[in-house]
Formats: C-alpha cells, sequence, structure tokens
C-alpha cells in the first residue's frame, strides 16, 4: 500500500509540491521546527513535511486545515474551467483543450493532496480532544472530522481513486 | 610557570630549598654542558667562609632558575594533567548521548523535554527552513492554471448558458426544447463561423453536436442528425471508439435511406400524390418483395422494420381495423428491437386505446413519455384510455392535461395541445365555458403564432364548444376553414344538436374526428 501510495504522490506532484508549501508556511508561522522538508520522499511521509508536532490544538488544527482549505479552494478553480469545457460541453479547440487539461491535472493532483498525514491527524486529536477546552472541540469538530477521516482515505490512495473514478465518470457520460 | 615568574621576581635573601633540583643544570642550546657560574673576587678558596660559599651556592641557583626561565618558553613543558586547571574558553566535553541528533555537536536543549533531540540552534534554524523552489514554483504555476481555467470559463459563460439550459431538457428527456435549444446554439456558432476566421479560442460543444444528433434521432429526424454528425464530426472523429454509437446512427441512416427510396418508388403515388385507386394486395408483396433483398457482403439490404412500417400504412390507408393494425405494429416492434421507437410507439398507444386495452395504452404511452416527455400523442392515448370507458374520467383526462401542459416546451413555439384534452375534459364534465376558454386559447395560439396547428380534432372541438356556447359565428368559422381543404365540420356535431347522440357519445366517437 505504501508503494502506491508513493506512486499516486509522484504521478500527482504538483499537487505534493503545494500541500508541502501549505505546511512549511503553516510551520514557519506557529513556530514549529521542521525535521524535513523534501517535497517527495519514498516513506509515508511522502509529500508531507516532516515536522514536530504542534503543541497547541490551534497549530494542530491549522496544519491540517489551511493545507486542505486551499488545496480545495484551488482545486475547484482550477477544475472549473476543464470540467465544464472539456468533460461537460468538450469545447472542440485542441490548444483550449490541452491547457485545460493541464489544469484539470493540476486539480486532480491538488484535490488528492489535500488531507493532513495520519500523524498530524492523530495529533490534532490529541490536542483538540484530550487537551483541548469546550469551545475547541465544538469548533473543530466539522473540519476535524473531515481531515481525519481524509488523511486515512488519503494514506490508502481512497482519495486518488475516487478523484479516478469522477473522472472517468465524466468521461463516460458526456 | 608561575612559580617561576614568583621565583624570578622575589629577592633572593632567604636560602631556597632545593631538593629536587639538580647539583648542575642540564646543559640548555649553545651552552656547553659542566660550565658554571662565574667567580667572583670574594670566593677564593684560601678565605672561603661559610657565608661566602651559601652566596656562591645562591648565585648558583640564582643562574640556574634564570636560565630556566629563559628556555621556558621554547621548550614544552611537561605537566600532570591534573596540575592543568580547566580553561572557562575551551568547549565542554558533552557525553555522545547528550549530544544534538542534528549537528552532533551541541548539547540537547533537554528543558524542553527528556528525549528532546535537538540544540536550541539546530532547532532554530529548522523553524525558519527555507521554502523549496520546486513548491513555489507549483504554487506559482497552480495560481497561473487556475487564471488560465477562469478565464475559458469566462469566455464561454455564454456558451455554457446556453447549453445548460439545453443539457437540462436533454436530460429531463424534454426533447423538443432541447432539440430546439441545441439546434439555436448551433446556428449561433455556424452564423459565428460564416461571418469570418474565428479567433484562437472560438469552439463549438462537441457534447451539443452529438445531444442534438441523438435528440433528433429519439424524435425521428434521421437525415438532420445525419448531416449534423457528418458536418461536425466529421467521418476521422466518428471511427474513434467513442463515437461508435454515432456512426452506428451515421450507418443506420444510409440503410433506412435506401430503403425509404425502394419504398417510394412502390408507394410515391399514394404517399405523394393521394392516389386511393390502387391495389394494396400488389403494394403490399412489393413492399415484402424488399425484405430477402441483401447486400453483397450477405447484410440485408433494407431495414425490415421499416418495410414493415410501410405495411402498416397500407393497411390504415385501407382503413383496417385498429387491432389488425396494431398487431402490424407489433411485428414492427419487434423487428426493430426498440431503434426506432418514434416510427410506432405513440400510434401504438393510440391504437391500443382505440381497441380499448387501458393496460396496454398505459404501457406504450408510459414507453412513449419515457423517450420524450413532450410527446403530445402519448398524452393524447393515455386521455383517451379515459374517454372511451364506458363512464369516462373527466378528472383523469384534466390530470393529464395539466401534465401535458406542465412539460410543455418553453420555447414558445410548441402547439399547445393540452387545451384540446382540457376542452375535451370540461366538456365531459359538463362546463362548456372553460371548455370553449381552452380551445380560444388554443386558437388564439395558433393565429398568433402563424403555426399550422389546426387539425380536424381542434377544429371540430372549436366548432362544438362554438356551438354548445350559442357562438354560431365559430362554428362558420371552422366551417370556412375546412372548405379551404374541401371538408367540412363533423357531422356528429348536427346529430347532436338535433337530440340524435349524447354529448358522451359524440366525444366517445372513435372516427378520429373529435
Amino acid at each position: 500500500m505504501t508503494k502506491l501510495y508513493i506512486l499516486t504522490r509522484f504521478l500527482t506532484f504538483p499537487g505534493a509540491f503545494v500541500r508541502c508549501l501549505w505546511e512549511q508556511i503553516v510551520c514557519r508561522v506557529h513556530g514549529v521546527p521542521m525535521e524535513d522538508t523534501r517535497l517527495l520522499r519514498r516513506d509515508e511521509l511522502c509529500a508531507h513535511i516532516e515536522h514536530e508536532l504542534f503543541p497547541k490544538a490551534g497549530g494542530a488544527f491549522a496544519v491540517g486545515f489551511v493545507p486542505a482549505l486551499f488545496n480545495a479552494v484551488l482545486a475547484f478553480l482550477l477544475a472549473l474551467g476543464p470540467v465544464l469545457g472539456v468533460f461537460v460541453f468538450r469545447m472542440n479547440n485542441p490548444i483550449v483543450t490541452a491547457l485545460q487539461l493541464v489544469a484539470y491535472w493540476f486539480a486532480f493532483s491538488l484535490y488528492v493532496n489535500s488531507y493532513p498525514s495520519i500523524e498530524d491527524a492523530l495529533n490534532m486529536k490529541e490536542k483538540i480532544y484530550r487537551e483541548g477546552n469546550a469551545l475547541q472541540k465544538i469548533l473543530f469538530a466539522p473540519g476535524f472530522v473531515c481531515l481525519y477521516i481524509g488523511a486515512y482515505l488519503e494514506r490508502y490512495c481512497v482519495t486518488f481513486l475516487l478523484a479516478l473514478a469522477v473522472m472517468i465518470a465524466m468521461l463516460v457520460r458526456f | 610557570m608561575d612559580e617561576f615568574k614568583n621565583l624570578e621576581n622575589e629577592p633572593l635573601e632567604a636560602p631556597v630549598p632545593t631538593p629536587d633540583l639538580p647539583e648542575e643544570a642540564p646543559a640548555s642550546e649553545g651552552e656547553p654542558a659542566g660550565e658554571t657560574a662565574p667567580q667572583t673576587a670574594a670566593q677564593t678558596p684560601a678565605e672561603g667562609t661559610m657565608e661566602d660559599a651559601l652566596v656562591q651556592e645562591l648565585e648558583g641557583i640564582r643562574d640556574l632558575l634564570q636560565r630556566e626561565l629563559d628556555h621556558a618558553g621554547d621548550e614544552p613543558l611537561i605537566q600532570e594533567l591534573d596540575e592543568i586547571e580547566p580553561d572557562p574558553a575551551e568547549p565542554e566535553e558533552i557525553p555522545e548521548e547528550e549530544r544534538c541528533v542534528c549537528c552532533g555537536e551541541r548539547r540537547r536543549d533537554l528543558t524542553r523535554g527528556e528525549d528532546y533531540p535537538y540544540c536550541e540552534e539546530c532547532r532554530a534554524v529548522m523553524k525558519a527552513a527555507p521554502l523549496r523552489l520546486p513548491a513555489v514554483l507549483a504554487m506559482i504555476l497552480t495560481f497561473v492554471l487556475a487564471g488560465v481555467s477562469l478565464y475559458f470559463c469566462a469566455l464561454y459563460i455564454g456558451d455554457y448558458n446556453s447549453l445548460i439550459d439545453a443539457e437540462t431538457h436533454y436530460e429531463a428527456n424534454e426533447l423538443s426544447d432541447a432539440a430546439a435549444l441545441y439546434a439555436s446554439y448551433m446556428s449561433q456558432k455556424q452564423g459565428a463561423e460564416l461571418a469570418g476566421p474565428t479567433d484562437f479560442p472560438d469552439a463549438y460543444s462537441v457534447t451539443a453536436v452529438k445531444h442534438l444528433a441523438d435528440t433528433f434521432v429519439r424524435m425521428g429526424y434521421l437525415g438532420d442528425a445525419n448531416q449534423l454528425l457528418t458536418t461536425y464530426l466529421g467521418e476521422k472523429a466518428l471511427a474513434r471508439p467513442w463515437n461508435k454509437k454515432y456512426l452506428a446512427m451515421t450507418e443506420d441512416y444510409a440503410v433506412l435511406s435506401e430503403t425509404s427510396k425502394a419504398i417510394n418508388e412502390i408507394m410515391q403515388d399514394i404517399l405523394y400524390y393521394g392516389e386511393t385507386d390502387v391495389d394494396y394486395k400488389e403494394r403490399d408483396e412489393q413492399l415484402q418483395a424488399l425484405l430477402p433483398e441483401q447486400n453483397e457482403d450477405g447484410t440485408p439490404k433494407y431495414n425490415a422494420a421499416f418495410v414493415e412500417f410501410y405495411r402498416y400504412v397500407l393497411l390504415d390507408l385501407q382503413k383496417a381495423k385498429p387491432q389488425a393494425m396494431l398487431e402490424q405494429l407489433q411485428r414492427v416492434q419487434t423487428l426493430d428491437e426498440n431503434r426506432h421507437p418514434w416510427m410506432y410507439l405513440s400510434t401504438m398507444a393510440d391504437l391500443a386505446a382505440k381497441v380499448g386495452d387501458e393496460a396496454l395504452t398505459k404501457e406504450y404511452a408510459d414507453a412513449c413519455l419515457a423517450i420524450n416527455k413532450q410527446e403530445a400523442a402519448a398524452y393524447q392515448a393515455m386521455a383517451n384510455v379515459y374517454r372511451f370507458r364506458d363512464e369516462p374520467d373527466a378528472d383523469k383526462i384534466l390530470e393529464i392535461a395539466a401534465e401535458e401542459e406542465k412539460h410543455l416546451s418553453s420555447t414558445g413555439r410548441a402547439v399547445p395541445t393540452y387545451q384540446e384534452l382540457y376542452a375535451i375534459g370540461w366538456l365531459l364534465k359538463g362546463d362548456v365555458e372553460k371548455a370553449m376558454q381552452a380551445m380560444e386559447a388554443y386558437m388564439g395560439f395558433i393565429t398568433s403564432s402563424g403555426t399550422p396547428g389546426y387539425s380536424v380534432t381542434s377544429c371540430n372541438l372549436y366548432a362544438l364548444c362554438s356551438v354548445l356556447s350559442g357562438n354560431q359565428e365559430g362554428y362558420d368559422e371552422m366551417a370556412q376553414v375546412f372548405a379551404t381543404a374541401g371538408m367540412e365540420p363533423s357531422k356528429l356535431i348536427r346529430q347532436y344538436q338535433k337530440g340524435k347522440i349524447t354529448l358522451t357519445e359524440l366525444l366517445q366517437d372513435d372516427g378520429g374526428e373529435f
């Protein structure tokens, strides 16, 4: 499974790079030391920044939420044109199609690289639901559920397969 | 070293114990061994006193120490380790297990935890780890591509808007609307192409071409579909595996076109010139003779279902019984394998209604509406089920009319056939006023839109409503319309006026006049 995970990260490296950048920015903002900033590694932390665990609930949530949010928004903006222009209505201009397919690849890669690592997700759980206060537990609950589940789905390549299935469905449907 | 310095500075007045010192200092470089200090005048062997001897000895010692002091900087001094005091400027020796795992030199910052692996300096460096260039480039490229994506989205927003509208009707099986909207879009694109060379990003939607072709085929406009596909997709695109369905459409059209030519040769006088004095049996045999003909590769030359359908047309022209015609169309359906349901399905529903088979009528009408929710003939057939019952169900007819109205084409060009159903429903309920209103709305649309929507049914219904509401002008107007086609209003109206038949009997007449 790890090999498949690494393979999918290499296939979607633009999204992996962007996610790493978001993680790094969050680490710098919160003053958390980064132990390994390599973008693509051949282990489970491939496409993640290896950093010390965030000591506070806010930081632990931010390192999962910020990359997920920004990658999702960017993926949506990137996919909007290609989904309409290529998959649904298939505008017949080859140059436009080529550019939009590249944009779609970026959108695809951003989506499949949006969730945190399992390590970060577990730390988030620890900081929010063991050490956090009641307000944090309530406030972060929806995001936490999405990120926590998403971390596992991404680790086992489910998000990749899901995005692939959607793409194939669009190709077949239209 | 300090010891020597002290000795050098202090006056040598007291005797200094020198138990460890050698009697003769070792010879140093440039000075011969065994050389002693120069003797003074007071030191004569004859007058040697203890005091002199002491002074001499002390001077000897002083000289020796002076020499040692002079050479102290040149030669390393051998000292015991425990005699050297630690220099605070020198680094402290750190045990291996306490060293930072990053730099391997400094002590771990254990204030952060017992097992904390890094020193404070390494930690500070790691906190400010520089951003990776590929990641920054990927981010920039992402924003650029997002801009490109949005640009194309904005560029085609007009296209998308009209296409989404068409697509919505297409998905809802409202084929009249879908066809009208897609066709409007394609003619816009065609107009732009004819206006001159297109700009770089100008393009038409291949999906629109395919869906319009599909809509045309489902509605029975095979020629239009074929023209669209060959013009906008072309042979090359049609040969691609994912366009197999559309290639089949063009191939199917080619076969049907051939079949149509052959049928026309047999039935041209009947179909186009209204010839009635013909030997139908002979024509039927001629049609049947087409069926066994084959191409060179052994495939059938003509479409069997199409040929059988024209055999049904012959039955219709001979005014055969509805049951016989229905059976013939069922044969067509079997041969066709549901590829051209537009050809027979709505007619089958109508015939089933005339036969009085409610279940079969519903089955065919539902199948028809599943293909096209705007198929007026299907609603008509459904309404006929409730109309031709022994006890007509006017409410059901009104419900069906409302359903048809709901799915009426929004293009503004569709004939409001549901008004006919409303009129029949209200007449069966005895509400002549509402029936008249419905028919006036129908006729008003025909007049204002210029759409060729006059039919025998609509004209007879309008004439009937006019008579019932005492509007003789309306009846006369319809009589004129009939007269232009060499016809006259239904005789059933006069019979009703004379009281020979009831209104229900009139509306349940299956002669096709109402």
